[in-house]
């Protein structure tokens, strides 16, 4: 009964995000160009996860092609560069990579399981090579960019993207909205039975989650200085954004940190001594973590606090 | 007054006549027993009734208001709640939590979200599952499970409460609780049920108005009392026309 009205106060979780996105900038900032590279890239691996999370985390329908949002911000503002702003730019890639989505995700969002890991790859892949097509018939293999803004400036503006994707998933895990994917991932033909209405929250939150990894794929076109259409419709994106889910734990804004954290550890620790190293013990993490601990770290981590409680009372 | 009217519904899969041409009446605030055999179309009735399938032909009026064609979210916002044969549970959330979604969703008016715990523990209580609040809602029992069915219905504060065999699968000691549970939500919430039940003692215990349903017909209507004594019921069940002579 206590613990059904007791309702936990948001500040903690907000002040804790900013205070830490702040310190790792500066801190990186601080340190050089090397660790303000490696900063850059850790918010852009969260950004990423934390709006995956929001919709593959909390519906249960397993995206592997959330590449497409990033591609397309990407295209976007390598196509628009210095012929609109950046900052009108960017927000624009991330509001094209949502309609994107919005229009796909009515027959997509059809099946699920399995044949929705395997529409959503093909459907990243035909976006791929279609524009692919359409650059090279314009005779554009690849874009270069130059007058980029320095690492510094893309710094903040990930950082602040990450910080916001957090909050934005941390907010709806609590939020009417939230509650309702929780249900559409247990049982959709329950869920509508209660009043859920399935496809509308699915839809939504499909396309909100595409919205933030389109400004990220526009400001990371930016930082390599060039656009290259199989560069940012890479399918390792999508691959590496369901690998930090599984291994930090997707349906908690602390997941996808931890995440990212550990696999952005793991490769500054094994990627210059040894690369082969670095794929076999991911993918040894990565069965590791489907078979024992299907909630990632964060699950871990809550099973050993609730078990500790249990003894101590 | 009847809350909800059945005109002349029928439903085919196919080749196979499921219902054919079903008119029902279940007056506001009774309780209105659905008594067939297996594949008497009993659950399809209650799955066309809530939305989850369409009629091939037929009207449903609820209210007044013609319901046929509304999503199942829709139905359930108007104030009908159905629960299942085999049990449906968020079985990865908490038993509240299951309560809760029922609370925010299904209501034509749903309450904050902070107020949703609070009212869910009400309904736990009412229905004898406050202590599991806190489960994950896959670790209950049967009859826990049969429970939560109930409570999630009720969290969607339904007008119409529409009961899928809730008693089946229990000991007779959990039908009886669960039968004076009913009893006391069905006052405390002001509520119209139609309840689909294989445990003859119950659905004639609680039964105001009994329809028999057989190979998607309607063969009879009437007290519990009145269904008994049916040539028709009697020939569906045990295949004679008239009652079997005892011999001395």
């Amino acid at each position: 009964m206590t613990k059904a009205s007791m309702t936990h106060t948001p500040i903690p979780a907000i002040a804790a995000t900013l205070i830490g996105a702040i310190l790792i900038v500066s801190l990186s900032i601080f340190m050089g160009s090397y660790w303000t590279v490696v900063a850059l890239n850790l918010f852009m691996w969260i950004a990423l996860t934390q709006s995956w999370s929001l919709f593959s985390g909390m519906t249960g329908y397993i995206s592997l092609g959330h590449v497409v949002a990033y591609g397309i911000g990407a295209y976007l503002v390598a196509t628009t560069f210095k012929i609109i702003p950046l900052w009108l730019s960017i927000p624009l890639g991330g509001l094209a990579a949502g309609v994107f989505a919005l229009i796909v995700a009515i027959p997509v969002l059809r099946v699920r399981g399995p044949y929705f890991v395997i529409l959503t790859f093909g459907l990243a892949e035909l976006v791929k090579f279609i524009l692919l097509y359409t650059e090279t018939t314009f005779g554009k293999s690849s874009r270069l960019l130059f007058g980029a803004p320095k690492t510094e400036t893309l710094l903040y503006w990930v950082a602040a993207l990450a910080v916001v994707a957090t909050l934005i998933t941390y907010f709806v895990g609590r939020s009417r909205f939230g509650k309702g994917l929780a249900a559409v991932r247990e049982d959709e033909t329950a869920a509508e039975t209660v009043g859920v209405p399935v496809t509308r929250l699915k839809v939504l939150a499909f396309a909100a989650s595409a919205v933030i990894p389109g400004m990220v794929g526009g400001l990371m076109t930016m930082r390599s200085t060039y656009f290259d259409v199989l560069q940012v419709f890479n399918p390792t994106i999508s691959f590496s954004i369901v690998t930090m889910a599984i291994i930090g734990g997707a349906g908690d804004a602390r997941g996808p940190i931890l995440g990212a954290l550990f696999m952005l550890g793991l490769a500054e620790l094994l990627w210059s001594t040894a690369p082969q190293l670095y794929f076999i013990l991911l993918g040894l993490f990565l069965i590791g973590f489907v078979l024992f601990a299907p909630n990632g770290m964060i699950g871990l981590i809550k099973r050993r606090k609730r078990s500790s409680a249990g003894v101590a009372s | 007054m009847s809350l909800l009217s059945i005109k002349s519904l029928s439903k085919n899969f196919g080749g196979l006549q499921a219902l054919n041409e079903i008119s029902l009446e279940v007056q506001e605030g009774s309780v209105h027993g659905l008594m067939g055999a297996n594949g008497a179309g009993k659950t399809t009735l209650f799955s066309i009734i809530a939305g989850n399938q369409r009629a091939s032909s037929g009207s449903i009026l609820f209210a007044g208001h013609p319901i046929d064609g509304l999503r199942p979210d829709q139905v359930c916002r108007r104030g009908i709640s159905r629960t299942f044969q085999i049990v449906r549970p968020f079985a990865g959330l908490s038993v509240r939590e299951n309560v809760e979604i029922a609370i925010l969703y299904g209501r034509e008016a749903p309450p904050k979200v902070s107020e949703a715990a609070a009212l869910a523990q009400e309904i736990l209580t009412d229905i004898g599952l406050d202590a599991s609040a806190d489960q994950p809602a896959g670790s209950l029992t049967l009859s826990g499970r049969k429970r939560l069915e109930v409570a999630r219905a009720l969290g969607t504060e339904p007008r119409l409460l529409m009961l899928d065999e809730v008693m089946a699968g229990l000991t007779p000691v959990e039908v009886t609780d669960m039968i004076v549970s009913l009893r006391r939500v069905k006052e405390s919430h002001g509520l119209t049920i139609l309840i689909i039940e294989h445990v003859m003692s119950a659905l004639t215990d609680m039964s105001d108005t009994i329809t028999v349903l057989h190979h998607g017909e309607k063969i009879a209507q009437g007290t519990p009392q009145q269904i008994a004594d049916n040539a028709a019921v009697q020939e569906a069940y045990f295949g004679v026309a008239e009652p079997l002579e005892v011999s001395a």
